[in-house]
């Protein structure tokens, strides 16, 4: 098994400088390094961490070989996929720290087997037992906002990265952490369908490591087995079957019926249309007829347009993972941490945090 | 067992600025250490503050403590990251604090030893982990109890230090470095 010297070599061979130039670098001189390579002296911390600095390297890697999959999958992606892998990496080593200092994410996972049948069937059948999970922690898809619902009742961290269009999310496993880190978006209903969708793939237990959905809308990528069982999933889950059977009714759905229930779930009405299809609750030329009006008509309509103005505000704004944010909180509290990783997540000045934190006096004259 | 006292780099800056690192030497008499981030952080701030190159020439702080134990390094790093906020991708950032506490608390030829520090962040986490600490107004103190230097001039070395942006706890006044 290859050891740290021979990961040093390595650098030293692909940075294609000799020794010497090497050791400057690093601000060792020429005996130390040869030393350390000969093996009479043992690389250092700050060695390591200068290796690490210098060479785009992590000091966990030069001491164990071992790289995260995120930490692998941010290295070799460019574009907006990148910036949304780097923020994951981020969070998921945030989380898997914190579970060393007694801080576990506190997932949640189904209990039952993934039943048989086919892909979408089994999406459908998770969906049925997430929803449970959800009424059983007392929340409802209409009140709670999806994010902090999906962290309260399946304990998986939800963050929403400022990227430009181009790239819907992905979901992050690994045994320590569970991460879903979604876009920021104009299309609140597209978001939304991506965090379902993630969180389809995380309760199937899709991938160790990291899933990426550039384009969850994409027909190609939707042919792949776990994409149809999470789009199966998102659909389920999202447009729950009761809630549908009971807003049409035995009279069928109203166009007012039909845009009032597409904001109540928050869903875009071309997929609440198909679903109502597909569940034979509204006929071919209704559904055809209802996949024409979009959101923002389907808002008006239902004078809604204030609460859908807010979604899209809402979906267009960064947010921290929620439980890491409290945990991180928690952590600092109990002493265990400084407060500079919570400021850190909250993207503020530590110092104007700490200040705020300690100010005991209110506005004068404001109770 | 000596105890040894481990001024982190924030304080070694503090003394350069007014070119006073010899009342430091003096207050830590011989017991002064560091480690080899905190000695490779005050050598990057000796391009600002030249006195501080004297601290490798004499070396009154002695050899810098290296780590080189891979299970120590790891835990480091990870202290680094989950109690000081560094990354993976500034891995030295946050190193001298991280090294320092990690050694005071588990390398027992370091146990009950004092960290110094002027950061408030530092402080209340090592308080929390039962490390002795003290801030440079704690050793202008002593410099004082020891007739190493009067009230009124520490007083005035301490609003020097200030005056040359450090930041640090300052004394109301020359009558609170009498304690």
């Amino acid at each position: 098994m290859e050891g740290i010297t021979d990961r040093v070599l390595s650098l030293i061979a692909a940075s294609g400088q000799n020794r010497r130039a090497f050791a400057q670098d690093i601000g060792l001189d020429d005996s130390k390094l040869s030393k350390s390579l000969n093996g009479a002296r043992r690389f250092s911390s700050l060695d390591l961490a200068r290796i690490a600095d210098k060479y785009g390297v992590t000091v966990d890697w030069l001491v164990t070989g071992e790289e995260p999959a995120l930490a692998v999958a941010a290295r070799t992606t460019s574009g907006e996929a990148r910036t949304a892998l780097e923020a994951a990496k981020r969070y998921s080593t945030m989380r898997e720290d914190l579970a060393v200092l007694g801080w576990e994410q506190p997932w949640r996972p189904l209990e039952a087997a993934i039943p048989g049948g086919t892909y979408a069937e089994q999406g459908k059948a998770l969906a049925a037992a997430a929803l449970a999970r959800v009424a059983e922690a007392g929340l409802s898809l209409t009140d709670a906002t999806l994010p902090a619902l999906v962290e309260q009742a399946f304990g998986a961290d939800v963050a929403v990265v400022a990227l430009d269009e181009g790239f819907d999310g992905l979901a992050a496993s690994s045994d320590e952490a569970k991460l879903i880190v979604l876009g920021t978006s104009q299309v609140p209903a597209r978001q939304r369908f991506t965090l379902a969708h993630e969180l389809g793939h995380l309760l199937a237990g899709d991938d160790q490591g990291v899933h990426l959905d550039k384009d969850v809308y994409d027909r190609a990528q939707a042919k792949d087995p776990s994409e149809m069982r999470a789009n199966g999933f998102a659909s389920a889950f999202l447009m729950p079957e009761y809630i549908l059977r009971s807003a049409a009714g035995t009279a069928g759905l109203t166009e007012d019926a039909f845009t009032a229930l597409s904001c109540d779930l928050q869903v875009s009405p071309s997929a609440l249309a198909i679903r109502l299809q597909q569940l034979r609750l509204i006929d071919a030329g209704t559904c055809d007829r209802f996949k024409k009006i979009t959101a923002a008509k389907a808002a008006a309509l239902a004078d809604r347009s204030e609460e859908f103005a807010r979604h899209v505000a809402d979906a267009g704004t960064p947010r921290p993972p929620g439980l890491l944010v409290r945990d991180s909180y928690l952590a600092y509290e109990s002493g265990a941490t400084t407060l500079r990783p919570y400021a850190s997540l909250l993207g503020v000045d530590v110092d104007e945090l700490r200040r705020a934190l300690e100010a005991e006096e209110g506005v004068p004259g404001v109770l | 067992m000596t105890e040894h006292l481990f001024p982190d780099n924030t304080v070694l800056c503090n003394f350069a600025a007014v070119n006073r690192l010899d009342l430091l030497r003096s207050v830590l008499g011989g017991r002064g250490r560091w480690t080899e981030a905190v000695a490779y952080e005050a050598s990057r701030s000796a391009a600002k503050l030249p006195p501080l190159l004297t601290l490798f020439s004499d070396a009154w702080l002695d050899e810098p403590v290296e780590i080189t134990e891979a299970s120590d390094i790891r835990k480091i790093n990870q202290i680094r990251r989950v109690v000081f906020g560094g990354t993976d991708d500034a891995p030295l950032k946050h190193l001298g604090e991280a090294q320092t506490c990690y050694v005071i608390k588990n390398w027992a030829a370091f146990a009950g030893s004092w960290w110094i520090s002027d950061d408030r962040e530092a402080l209340r986490y090592a308080n929390f982990q039962h490390i002795t600490t003290r801030e440079t107004i704690d050793i202008i103190c002593i410099a004082v109890a020891d007739g190493e230097i009067n009230a009124g001039d520490a007083f005035d070395l301490m609003n020097q230090m200030a005056d040359s942006d450090r930041y640090l706890r300052l004394p109301k006044s020359s009558e609170e470095l009498r304690r």
